[in-house]
This record gives C-alpha cells, sequence and structure tokens, in this order.
C-alpha cells in the first residue's frame, strides 16, 4: 500500500512537473504577435525569369527603314524573339541582336532566360511624296526605346499642332482584350477643356492618331493619353518641315519673333512617352549657341499648379539662370522654356546639361528638344528625361550607320565618376576599347564621349560609373540629314 | 443427380379409374372429376421434419382425389431420441394411400431427394405432385390443383395457395413473379390476410416447392431437379425452364395448404451453408441458366454490380460475413460453371419462346426493391440497432435498444442544431477548411484517382479524399446535404466517442451515466466544437471525432487503472484494440498528420501511468510489454494505413514540410502566439465561448477531488496528459520546436477531451456524492451547481445566437466568390469549365494545413470546393513558381504558361498593401484580358487557353 501511495505521489509530481516545465517555457520564451504574418504575403518559391516582352513600335510610311536593336547584359545564352516576325526564339550571339529590315509594324521583342533591352532606329526618307496621309512626312531620323511596361496613361509635354508640325502619337495595345485610349491635350494655360479624343485600340494592334487632326493649332500642345480600359504604350513622332527660316518650327521663340541664331531645320522626333510625373528630370544633352537651341517642355498632370527649378550643368560650371528658377507650371497645363547658354567663367557654355527639379512638391513630366544646324550635326531631336541616376546603363544606337555617335553622361552628383564604356557590336562579343575606360566625369558636370565616327556599325553602349550618372546618347545620320538621340535604360546591377 | 428416363410398367393394376389395390377398406370420398383421373404420385420429402411430418401425411391421406399414391423420402434426417421409425409414422398417417417410405443414403436436398426417388421408383403416374414435410394440405387441394392441370394441356406445373400453418387466415403466396435477376415477388402484403382477393386462378412465373404439381413428362423432359441446387430456388429454376420450353405454370387458389416454412424461419438447419448464400448461389445460377444469351450480356454485369453494392452495404452495417457469402455465392458460380454450361445448353435447346414473351410474368426491379425494402426495413432496424448497442456498449452480449446514449445524443444533435440552425438550412459554407463539396456523388473520388495535370504526377493523393467521399455517395449526390450530413456526423461521433469513453471510466450506474453525458456535452459543443466549426476547422473536427475512440483504445491497451466492470468489452482482443486504434490514427492523420505525435504523447503518459498508477496484473492477463507495443504499433500501423502519402509527408510541398520548412512556417508559427502551456492548463487552448474554460477548469479540478480509486486515478492520467500537450504547446508556441499542427484548435483536441472526460468524471464524482450525507453532499450539491451555472453561461449564448455556425468567427474573406461565381457561371457554360487561379486574399481565419496560407488556389469553375482544399503536389509546385515569376517580372506570358492546368480565370486579390504591386504584375501579362476590375479584385481571362468544348 505504500509503494502505491508512493507510486501514486510520484506520478503528481511527474505531473506537476510536466505542467511546471510547460508554464516555465512560456515564461522564457514570448514570440511577438506579428512575426511570420509576412508569409502569408510571400510570392512562394523559386521564382524565377521566364521571359519578358519589350514593346517596340512600328513605323508608317512608305520606305520607312525601322531597325532593332536587341540587347541583353547577361553573360547565359538569352535567346529573343521578335514577334510577330519571327516567333522561334534566337540566340543573342554577342550580347546584341540587330534587325534591320524588318517588318514596319508593332512588335514584341520577347527576350528568354534574361531581360533584354531593345530600341528602335527608324528613317523616314526626305522624298517619300507618294499621296496619302503618310506622304506628308518631311523625312528624318529617329530612336527610341522600346517600352517593357505597358501603362494607363503616357504623357508627351512635347508638341504642337501648328502647321509645319505634323505630330502622331501610336498607341499601341500589346493585350488580348480591347482598350480604349483618350487622348487629351494641355496648353500654357491648362487643360483644353472639351477637347478630348477616344480613340479604340484594338487587341494587339496599334493605332496612330494624328494630332493636327484633332485640335486647332496651338503652337505648345502636352498630350496625354489615357486608358479608359486595358493598357497600352504610346510614343510620339513628329515631323518637323525643313524649309526657310520662316518656318513655323519655333520652339525656340513663343513669343513669334525669329532668333538670330535660331536654326531653321526640319526632322523627325521620335520618342517613347513617360508613364509617371517625377521630381527630378536628368537630361545629359543640351546645348544653346549658334546652330544648336534647346527647349524644355514641362507639363503638369496634377491638379494644382507646379514650380520647378532647372539647373544647368556644364563642364565645371552649374547654373541656374533667374528665368529659369521657380518656373510656373500651370495646373493641367505645359509650358516651354528655352534654354541659353549659362555664362561661365570662360564664356558661354555652349554645351550643357539640364537638371529639372521640382520645387513646390507637385511632381512634372519634362521632354527636351534639340535642334541642331552645324556642320557636324543637323536635325531635330527630342527625349524624355531620365527620372533615376544609375551607375549601369544600357545606350540603344540611335542610328543605323551614324557619323556621329556621342554618348553624353552626366554626373549629378557630389563626388566624380570614373566610367567605362563597353561597345557591343551585332554578333560580336563586348569590346572595351581603352580610350573608353577609365573616364572621368566631374562632379556636376558632363561629358560627351564620341563612341564612333564615319559610318560604324551600329552598336550598344554599356556604360558602367563609379558614381550614379545619367547617360544619353546621340547619333547624326548622313543619310536622312537629321540628329537623333536616346535616353539611356538604367540597368541593375549584378545582371553579369 | 439426374432423373433417368421411367420405366413403361403400370405400378397401379387397378387402373386409373379405380381405387390403388393396396388402398384401405376405407371408401375415399368421391371426386368430381371426368371418369378417367390421371394419377398422383405424392412425393413428400422430409428432413428433420417429425413435427409437422405426421400432419403433413395425414393431410394426404385425406384427399378426396382417389388416385394417388404416396412416397415418403427421407433425406437422410438425423434420427431424434426416441423418434418412431418413419415407417411406422407413415404407415400410421397414410392408412388410405398406397405408400412407400425411402431413405436417402446422404443429404441430397429437396431437388436431389426427389430425383434420386423417381429413379429409383420409376413411376408412371401421369402427375407428380411434390410436398414439403411442413406442408398441410386442404382435403381438395389435389383434386383442385388436378383439375386445373387437365384444364389446359399446355399446363405443366400448378401451384396452390399457401398460407401460414398456424394462422390460416394469412397468406404466404399464391405465385410468384420475378425480376430479371430472379428475385421473387409474391405480391402480398406483410401480413394480407386471406379475403377470397387472390383467389383467381392465374398463370405466374413461378410456384414453390412447397406444394407443386407437375406433369410427370415435363418433369422428366426438364431433367427433373437441379441438384446442384440443394436448397432454394429450384423451384424457380424448374418453372422457369418449363416456361421456356413452352409451358405454362399455374396457381390455383382455391387449393390451400399450410406451410411451416421452417427453412425460412430457422426452425431447422440448413446443412448446406448460410440461407443467404444458398439464395444467391442459386438465384445467379437460375438466371445464368435460363436467360438468353444477349440478356446474359447484360445481367451478368448488373449482377456483379448489384453484388458489390450489397456487398458495400454489408460492410457499412459492420456484417462482413453476409458481405463474404455474397461473395461466396458468386465464386461458387465461377467455379461451377462446367456444369452450369452443360445445363444452359439443354434449358436453351429445349427454349421455345423468348424472354420477352415472359416479361409479363416479371416485376420492374423498382417495384420489387420497394417490396424488398419494406420487407426488410424492420430485419434492418434490428441488425442496426443491434449494431448500435454493440458499438455503444463495446459488448457483445446484446443490449436492450433505448440505449443510455440516445438520450445524450439526442440532446447533442438537439443543440447542434440550434447553435448550427443559420447555416444547416443555408446554402454550402464556404469558410476555413469547411468548403462545399463538388456536385455529384463520386467527384471526391474522382479528384482522389484523378490527380495529373498533364504535366507528370501530382504527388501522392491525400486519403482525407477518400474518407470525404463517402458523404456525397451518402447523400446521393446532394453536395449541400453532404456537408451537412459532414458536420452532424462529426459532431455525433465525436458524442458518442466522448460518452463511451467516459461511461467506461465513470462509476456505474447513474451518476456514472450523467458524467457520461456531461462529458459528451462538454466535448462536443466545448471548445472545440466551438472554435472548429466557426473557423472551418474540418481537420480539426475529424482528429476530434477520431479522438475517444483511440485514446480509449490506448488507455485499454497501456494498462491504466480503469475502474472494474463485467463487460467482456475490457478484455477485447489486441489485434482488435490495435486495428481500432490504426483506423483511428488513420482517419485523424489523414487531416491532421501531427495526430499521430499527439497521440503518441498520451500513449506515453499511458503508459506511465500503467506503471505508476496500475494495480497487480492478473494471473494469465496479457503481458504489458505485448499490449504497450500493440498499442504504439497500432499508432504506426495509422500511419501505415496512409502509406504512400505519408510517407511524403516532409516532402517538398507536403503537409509536414509546410509546418517545417515551407515559406507558411512562419505563418503557423505565428497562429501559435498568444498560446502555451497557460492556454492549456487553462482550457483556453482552442479558445471556447466565454466561460467555456473556467468550467472545465471547474470540472478537472474537481474531478481529482470528488473521485475516488480508479476514477481519481484517471483524473491524474488526465491531468498528467493535460501536462504534457501543454509542454508541448509551450514548445511550439515559443519556438523551441517548430509546430507540427496548422493551428492551436487542432493542438488543443486531445487537451479538450481531456477536459471533458474530466468533468465528466466530475459530475458522476458529484453526483455518486449526493447520495452520501453531510458535507460532502452539500460539497457535491454545490459543484454540480456551480458546474451547472458556468456550463449554463458559456454555452447558452451562442447556441441561442446560433454562434456555433461556420463563419460566425468573421464574414468569410476568401474573395468575392460568389460574385465570380455568379459572373463566370455564363461564360463556364458557353466555353467550357477549366480551372480559376485565386492570387493572394486569402485572409485565413488562420492558417490550416488542409488549406494552407494560401497565396494561391485552383478551383473548379464553381470557386473552391472540399476537393481543392487539399493541395495538388508537384503541379501545385509549379504553378506556385510560375506566380512567383509573375509576380517577380520574370514574365509577362503567364496565360500560356498556366493553359495546360487549364486555368480560364485568374483572380487578383487587390486589397492589402501588396495588392497593388500584385495586380499590376499580372495587369502586365500579355496574354490575360481583363474581364472585371474591381478594388477588391481583378478578374482576369487567359487569352493562352483554347476554347475548350462546349458542355
Amino acid at each position: 500500500m505504500r509503494i502505491v501511495h508512493l507510486k501514486e505521489a510520484f506520478f503528481v509530481s511527474l505531473t506537476l512537473a510536466l505542467a511546471a516545465s510547460g508554464l516555465a517555457v512560456d515564461m522564457r520564451s514570448r514570440r511577438p504577435a506579428s512575426a511570420g504574418v509576412e508569409a502569408a504575403t510571400s510570392t512562394g518559391p523559386g521564382a524565377r525569369f521566364l521571359e519578358r516582352s519589350v514593346f517596340c513600335p512600328g513605323a508608317r510610311g512608305r520606305r520607312v527603314s525601322r531597325t532593332l536593336s536587341v540587347h541583353t547584359s547577361h553573360s547565359q545564352e538569352v535567346r529573343v524573339a521578335a514577334r510577330p516576325w519571327n516567333e522561334s526564339p534566337a540566340p543573342v550571339d554577342g550580347k546584341m541582336l540587330w534587325l534591320p529590315g524588318a517588318d514596319r509594324q508593332a512588335v514584341n521583342v520577347v527576350g528568354s532566360g534574361a531581360r533584354v533591352t531593345a530600341a528602335s532606329v527608324v528613317g523616314w526618307p526626305q522624298s517619300s511624296r507618294a499621296g496619302g496621309r503618310d506622304a506628308a512626312a518631311p523625312g528624318g531620323a529617329g530612336a527610341s526605346g522600346c517600352s517593357p511596361v505597358a501603362s494607363d496613361r503616357w504623357y508627351f509635354p512635347l508638341g504642337a499642332s501648328s502647321a509645319g508640325w505634323d505630330e502622331r502619337i501610336m498607341i499601341l495595345n500589346p493585350f488580348p482584350d480591347e482598350a480604349v485610349a483618350r487622348v487629351t491635350f494641355a496648353a500654357e494655360r491648362g487643360p483644353k477643356a472639351g477637347d478630348t479624343h477616344e480613340v479604340a485600340v484594338p487587341a494587339r494592334k496599334s493605332v496612330q492618331v494624328e494630332i493636327n487632326r484633332m485640335t486647332l493649332p496651338v503652337l505648345s500642345l502636352a498630350a496625354t493619353v489615357t486608358v479608359r480600359r486595358g493598357r497600352v504604350v504610346a510614343w510620339k513622332t513628329v515631323f518637323l518641315s525643313h524649309g526657310p527660316k520662316r518656318s513655323p518650327h519655333r520652339l525656340a521663340n513663343l513669343k513669334g519673333r525669329l532668333r538670330a541664331d535660331e536654326p531653321a531645320t526640319g526632322g523627325a522626333l521620335f520618342s517613347l512617352g513617360a508613364t509617371d510625373t517625377s521630381a527630378q528630370w536628368y537630361f545629359p544633352d543640351a546645348g544653346a549657341g549658334p546652330g544648336r537651341s534647346t527647349t524644355l517642355a514641362l507639363m503638369n498632370p496634377a491638379g494644382e499648379p507646379a514650380t520647378a527649378t532647372v539647373s544647368l550643368l556644364g563642364r565645371r560650371a552649374i547654373a541656374q539662370p533667374p528665368g529659369l528658377v521657380d518656373v510656373t507650371v500651370p495646373a493641367g497645363g505645359s509650358t516651354f522654356i528655352p534654354l541659353k547658354a549659362p555664362e561661365a567663367r570662360r564664356g558661354r557654355v555652349r554645351s550643357f546639361s539640364a537638371v529639372v527639379a521640382s520645387t513646390g512638391g507637385v511632381e512634372l513630366v519634362a521632354e527636351r528638344s534639340m535642334s541642331y544646324s552645324t556642320d557636324e550635326l543637323r536635325g531635330v531631336a527630342s527625349e524624355i528625361g531620365a527620372t533615376v541616376p544609375s551607375r549601369r546603363w544600357s545606350l540603344a544606337p540611335a542610328a543605323t550607320r551614324p557619323d556621329a555617335d556621342d554618348v553624353i553622361v552626366l554626373n549629378p552628383g557630389p563626388q566624380d565618376a570614373v566610367v567605362d564604356l563597353e561597345v557591343f557590336r551585332p554578333s560580336r562579343r563586348g569590346l572595351t576599347p581603352s580610350r573608353l575606360q577609365g573616364l572621368v566625369v566631374e562632379a556636376g558636370s558632363r561629358r560627351t564621349i564620341a563612341v564612333a565616327r564615319g559610318g560604324r556599325a551600329p552598336s550598344v553602349v554599356v556604360v558602367r560609373s563609379s558614381a550614379p550618372v545619367v547617360a544619353e546618347r546621340r547619333a547624326y545620320s548622313p543619310g536622312y540629314r537629321d540628329v537623333a538621340s536616346v535616353m539611356g535604360e538604367p540597368l541593375p546591377l549584378g545582371t553579369d | 443427380m439426374a432423373l433417368r428416363p421411367p420405366g413403361l410398367r403400370p405400378r397401379n393394376p387397378a387402373g386409373p379409374a379405380g381405387p390403388s389395390a393396396a388402398s384401405s377398406s376405407l371408401s375415399l370420398p368421391s371426386s368430381s372429376l371426368a371418369p378417367r383421373l390421371p394419377a398422383v404420385l405424392a412425393v413428400v420429402v422430409t428432413h428433420d421434419g417429425r413435427r409437422w411430418l405426421g400432419e403433413c401425411l395425414r393431410s394426404i391421406d385425406r384427399q378426396i382425389y382417389p388416385v394417388m399414391d404416396v412416397v415418403v423420402v427421407d433425406d437422410c434426417s438425423p434420427a431424434g431420441p426416441g423418434e418412431a421409425p418413419l415407417q411406422s409414422v407413415a404407415g400410421a398417417a397414410l392408412g388410405r394411400r398406397r405408400h412407400t417410405v425411402l431413405r436417402t443414403p446422404s443429404t441430397f436436398g429437396f431437388g436431389g431427394a426427389v430425383n434420386w426417388a423417381l429413379d429409383r421408383l420409376r413411376p408412371d403416374a401421369e402427375l407428380l405432385l411434390f410436398i414439403h414435410d411442413d406442408v398441410a394440405l386442404d382435403p381438395d387441394s389435389v383434386e383442385l390443383m388436378v383439375r386445373r392441370m387437365c384444364l389446359d394441356p399446355g399446363t405443366a406445373i400448378v401451384g396452390p395457395k399457401v398460407v401460414s400453418w398456424d394462422e390460416p387466415a394469412l397468406l404466404e403466396e399464391v405465385g410468384w413473379s420475378t425480376d430479371r435477376f430472379g428475385h421473387g415477388y409474391h405480391g402480398l402484403e406483410e401480413g394480407e390476410r386471406d379475403s377470397g382477393q387472390r383467389d383467381r386462378a392465374r398463370e405466374v412465373f413461378h410456384v414453390t416447392s412447397t406444394c407443386m404439381l407437375v406433369r410427370r413428362t415435363v418433369f422428366y423432359r426438364l431433367n427433373g431437379w437441379d441438384t446442384k441446387m440443394r436448397a432454394f430456388c429450384e423451384d424457380l429454376d424448374l418453372c422457369w425452364r418449363a416456361r421456356l420450353a413452352g409451358h405454362s405454370v399455374e396457381v390455383a387458389p382455391a387449393a390451400r395448404v399450410r406451410h411451416v416454412a421452417a427453412l425460412t424461419h430457422r426452425f431447422r438447419r440448413v446443412p448446406w451453408g448460410p440461407t443467404r448464400y444458398l439464395l444467391r448461389r442459386n438465384r445467379f445460377r437460375a438466371v445464368a441458366k435460363n436467360s438468353s444469351a444477349v440478356r446474359l450480356l447484360w445481367l451478368v454485369p448488373q449482377l456483379l454490380l448489384l453484388a458489390l453494392v450489397e456487398m458495400a452495404g454489408y460492410l457499412v452495417v459492420r456484417q462482413p460475413r453476409a458481405a463474404l457469402q455474397v461473395l461466396g455465392a458468386l465464386g461458387w458460380n465461377l467455379a461451377a460453371l462446367p456444369s452450369i454450361l452443360p445445363a444452359r445448353r439443354r434449358a436453351q435447346r429445349a427454349r421455345k419462346i423468348s424472354d420477352g414473351s415472359l416479361r409479363r410474368f416479371t416485376v420492374p426491379a423498382s417495384i420489387r426493391m420497394r417490396s424488398f425494402v419494406a420487407r426488410r426495413s424492420d430485419r434492418f432496424e434490428g441488425a442496426w440497432g443491434h449494431r448500435m448497442r454493440a458499438v455503444l456498449t463495446g459488448a457483445r452480449t446484446p443490449v436492450r435498444i433505448g440505449s443510455r446514449v440516445l438520450p445524450a445524443v439526442a440532446l447533442i444533435g438537439l443543440l447542434m442544431a440550434l447553435g448550427l440552425r443559420d447555416s444547416l438550412l443555408a446554402p454550402p459554407v464556404s469558410v476555413g477548411e469547411l468548403l462545399p463539396f463538388p456536385e455529384g456523388a463520386t467527384t471526391m473520388f474522382q479528384a482522389f484517382a484523378q490527380r495529373g495535370s498533364g504535366l507528370g504526377p501530382t504527388g501522392v493523393a491525400p486519403p482525407a479524399l477518400l474518407i470525404l467521399g463517402v458523404f456525397p455517395v451518402l447523400a446521393l449526390g446532394a453536395a449541400a446535404l453532404a456537408q451537412k450530413l459532414l458536420v452532424v456526423c462529426l459532431g455525433l461521433t465525436a458524442a458518442v466517442g466522448a460518452y463511451r469513453l467516459t461511461a467506461a471510466w465513470a462509476a456505474e450506474g447513474r451518476a456514472g451515466r450523467f458524467g457520461a453525458y456531461a462529458a459528451a456535452l462538454a466535448y462536443t459543443i466545448g471548445p472545440v466544437g466551438y472554435a472548429g466549426l466557426r473557423a472551418g476547422r474540418l481537420g480539426a473536427l475529424v482528429f476530434g471525432a477520431a479522438a475517444p475512440y483511440v485514446v480509449g483504445a490506448l488507455v485499454r491497451l497501456c494498462g491504466v487503472p480503469l475502474p472494474p466492470r463485467g463487460a467482456p468489452s475490457r478484455s477485447a482482443p489486441v489485434p482488435r484494440e490495435m486495428a481500432g486504434i490504426a483506423l483511428g490514427c488513420g482517419v485523424s492523420a489523414a487531416f491532421v498528420p501531427a495526430s499521430l505525435v499527439l497521440y503518441a504523447v498520451v500513449w506515453s503518459i499511458a503508459v506511465l501511468s500503467g506503471v505508476l498508477l496500475g494495480e497487480g496484473r492478473a494471473a494469465g492477463s496479457r503481458s504489458r510489454p505485448v499490449e504497450v507495443a500493440a498499442a504504439v504499433g497500432g499508432i504506426a500501423a495509422g500511419w501505415g494505413l496512409l502509406l504512400p502519402w505519408s510517407a511524403a509527408w516532409l516532402s517538398p510541398g507536403e503537409p509536414l514540410f509546410r509546418l517545417l520548412e515551407g515559406p507558411a512556417s512562419l505563418t503557423y508559427r505565428a497562429a501559435f502566439s498568444g498560446q502555451g502551456a497557460a492556454s492549456v492548463l487553462l482550457a483556453d487552448l482552442p479558445a471556447g465561448a466565454s466561460l467555456m474554460g473556467p468550467t472545465l477548469v471547474i470540472g478537472g479540478v474537481a474531478a481529482v477531488a470528488v473521485t475516488r480509486g480508479p476514477q481519481r486515478k484517471l483524473a491524474l492520467f488526465l491531468w498528467a496528459c493535460l501536462g504534457a500537450i501543454g509542454l508541448t504547446v509551450a514548445l511550439w508556441a515559443s519556438g523551441w520546436a517548430p509546430p507540427l499542427v496548422a493551428s492551436p484548435v487542432e493542438g488543443g483536441v486531445l487537451a479538450a477531451l481531456a477536459w471533458a472526460v474530466l468533468t465528466g468524471l466530475a459530475v458522476g464524482g458529484a453526483l455518486e456524492g449526493l447520495s452520501q450525507t453531510g458535507r460532502r453532499a452539500i460539497a457535491a450539491a454545490a459543484l454540480l451547481t456551480l458546474l451547472a451555472a458556468f456550463a449554463a453561461a458559456s454555452v447558452a449564448p451562442p447556441l441561442v445566437r446560433g454562434a456555433y455556425s461556420p463563419g460566425t468567427v468573421q464574414p468569410k474573406a476568401v474573395g468575392p466568390v460568389d460574385d465570380i461565381a455568379a459572373l463566370l457561371g455564363s461564360q463556364v457554360k458557353r466555353e467550357g469549365a477549366g480551372k480559376i487561379l485565386w492570387v493572394g486574399g486569402q485572409a485565413e481565419l488562420g492558417p490550416s494545413l488542409l488549406h494552407p496560407p494560401g497565396y494561391l488556389r485552383l478551383t473548379g469553375a464553381q470557386g473552391p470546393v472540399l476537393s481543392d482544399v487539399f493541395p495538388s503536389g508537384g503541379a501545385g509546385r509549379r504553378v506556385a513558381r510560375l506566380v512567383a515569376s509573375v509576380e517577380a517580372g520574370g514574365t509577362d506570358r503567364a496565360g500560356r504558361d498556366l493553359a495546360p492546368w487549364d486555368v480560364r480565370f485568374i483572380v487578383v486579390a487587390g486589397s492589402g498593401d501588396a495588392g497593388g504591386d500584385r495586380v499590376g504584375a499580372w495587369l502586365s501579362q500579355r496574354d490575360l484580358a481583363v474581364v472585371r476590375a474591381e478594388p477588391e479584385y481583378l478578374l482576369l481571362a487567359n487569352a493562352g487557353v483554347p476554347p475548350g468544348p462546349r458542355p
């Protein structure tokens, strides 16, 4: 009996020990209640890159040439298909694929295995006057990046609907459902009420909208493409008439007077729209002076006025001319700002970069156009600015056989940047010429780097920098007598 | 024993007109028949029928029909003590008839005995009258049957009206119809009284050999009885063959016989096997012989299917022997094919009519089935009641119906109906793991069988699909009913289990019984039922239903001291207990794999209890190590029952992997935050309604105080279980060990069971104490009052509010399923079903193993159903990787990549912090078209899937 009681007592002790142990464990460790909740939003295991497209614009017009350049910065084999031309993926040998003479419809460049960047280089022959709508195209060359995203809105700050200015917006719907896009305009005084046009864009098709047919002639007109349904990609093409100085192309003179140093030149502007506003916009390439002019177009899609300050960064000179400080952009409106060469200790700085910064807390969209009429360069070019500096940039070719092919690097940061350029030509591995290595771009300064001269084969240039910079490329096509520019595409670090 | 052709020498020298030479001097009543009377030879077969044989023979002797000889064939009856020889019995009864007595050398059965006797006698009587030994004929029966026979030369067989031996007013048969499977149908009501309503003579399909008049020539042409049949259905076979040969079978209701039906009523044994076996065996044989070849082609599959259904039904009611008998009947026929085929050839060669000609004598299976069910229902109820009694008490000895558990089950059922009333009459709920069943009776089985996605194996199908698939079958495909049936069955199973467990442990008598009621109530509508139903924790509910049975078996095997009982269930065989543990563990682990671990914890405590608290083993009792090993072996066998699924638990994507290593493991761990040993020891795991915890704690503490002897030891054992489970939960909650169950509800099942049984023991002990005097009675009364008050306060409000209904924790938050299902309904009709991929928005009511915190889910077109709860293994992982790629920007052709899974639509949750990025990633897919964009969700149609066939 005593043993029985002892056993029972031992069992009770064991029970109490178990309970006490549990309570002790409770007391010693307390886990935060929120731990692990994030797992519920996890995207799951093993995300990997399969394939993604970039959307490249088509090119309309008789005898228009359109070439695509495709590049990847990944070292493993990547295959690219350009649909609907070519459904079968081809390896991106030498990390650059050059697709000349391709069809002129919009194309999905699909990269399998890694992301690719692509750009479209288009040339419109000047003498194409065979009738029809496109016969009015005066000719020129342009380059534009292909878009990796479709969006529900696109901004085009720079535009007009005046004579001599033939602006067209191409809207591509790469999705299987129909999109309905709405084009609205904004002038200097604000949005143009009542001037709204809806365009149905069929599935996997593109439409071209001619701005001159949509609204009354206005010298400065920003356009916005929004979608009521679906998602689209939008590019803008502008044909400027070549001709006498009385050409309506008076980007630099909103008051109607022609300046003596204004180049009266035509050409084609070709650019991809902006999908979002930003507080900062960087334009590495700008200039003013004999034979060149630069105009900034600022657009404020917000419902309240915006103010912006434009800084001009030259080589060893930074200027904020009073006229460029706290420039007001009305709500829903746009404004054009001609840039003058800033004064520096050693005289006027003809080549500079422009940085647009919103100062009122309201974000803007900025586009820059340049007009050239020098011995080396002729024509017009425009680009939406870059919003964020980066340490790596991919720069697509801006021309097929450029006479002058330059990369302009802007270093807006506080420390000097050392840049190296790697050049990728079709079917060849990347080249790192010594002259393009170790180039210093001083803080707050810019540098123009000549990549090629004399009609070399097109190439993709990858810029690597020790500090965040902004890079742009400019090239002159003698065949089209037009200059074209294309903003670089930032690359994530460590992709090789 | 085939019948040889008879000899031609007449045996009746007096000729047909006069009385037989051997007849007595008594004058026979005159017959009203024509001058030439056909001779009748009455063949009475007896086997162990002395009780009725005398009366039978006397009734034959009293027949007014003059020209009749009698043969009494003794089919090797066993000699009873003090029985007079058969010859003297026959001689005494058949004073006026020429008769002879024959004895077969062995038991041939009715038909075999007749064939043997006729083969020896070689009669030349025109008519043969076959009679059972438990039949008594009315004096004019033979004459009336002969008259009927003589009316039509085509008539070969005539039978009388058969009434009950003891109550001649009760009809037993007036001829038989049959269905295509050979089942007889007499068309009488149960207990139908004879008022002359069935007295019209008519043609029937067959008459029984109870009393049957057959033309001798036809009988010989048909080669007599089929002796292989031994007993049952030989008459069906003979009549069928006669019909096929172009003869008719008639019933002459004016002729009446009384019948004991000794074989049917089991007044005597059938020496060749069980009745059920013989009936089915012979029926199959008769159908096989007599049906045409064309008819047989489609009859045989139906027969096999019916046999399978019958076997399954017997297994359900736990009569495996009956199922084996059916199987044996099939097997016998297969083995007897060498004899069936020649017999069939003979029958078909003699065929003069088609099967279609017999249709007017057959009944549709539905009519026969109704009659069958009506007749069998009382027997079924009896069998079921018998089984229920055996289940409830665990006893082999029968217990009276009106068993003690029924009031508790009824009360719990009523309370469940009250608490679940909002959902019982509503459409199926879709909460947590408690999703609607897919439409169709066998869809769950199909989901188990067809787990492929066209891209190779998708992992082993969870056996839980098979278990759940029973409910739609029981509900005959009604999905809504199946879900409600599931919930109700789980609840009642848990209640019965808890009652049974506590009743075995509690004091004897009314006190213990009421304690068991209290335990059943506390368990079913306590924390597990409350939290499990409200959150749709299917796994916890199934685990909770099985737990009492497993724990009871573990306790019995591990030697935990039990109150002495005389019931034989205390010493149930070890294999049976082990099988019970295995089955219970298998069912639990199919839904909650780690329930095996928790059972193992209870097992270890039970072993310790057996060692420390158990009394000495009685001489001759089982060896404890064997029982202990058997207990853990049962748990292991439960794991084995789930193979090969259980072998893959730790593979990526499978249940335990998700708990231990998967990306959702953090979510599972987070579910245990705030829990621990204190939650278990305060009966707050799982959390029940307010005051439930204190009620159970009061009961648990009181159980130790008010019980004595073995009940107290059991209470200590249960407290030790609570301590061990508390320590386990503390380790999980603290992060020292990863949780092996998905949620606190599952982790608290065994704790809830322990609390419930403790409460039951406390109630039982208190009730016993009421019978005492003095302070003990007062304390007992106070305890009972306190428990009742707390219980009422804790349970009544949620019951009255209907707060037990699933989804009352929070509104179902799996997305606007109804809207999307309605929107897609018309599209599904146009384009085919396909699947829907649900991404994000799985606002779970806590994480669940069956329904993981599932960022994505693939369902049918009608939305999430129960078969979607179980992740699809490899294919699911591939889909998850693809979705991850989409949302990381790694592809913009998700539609094409989802096409192999026939994903037609994608629903992307748009709410939450991550919603915007998620929606943007899906909107960038080039082959997905936007169907609808709402703030809460984005519905995309997959243009990458070619349109399917229209439904």
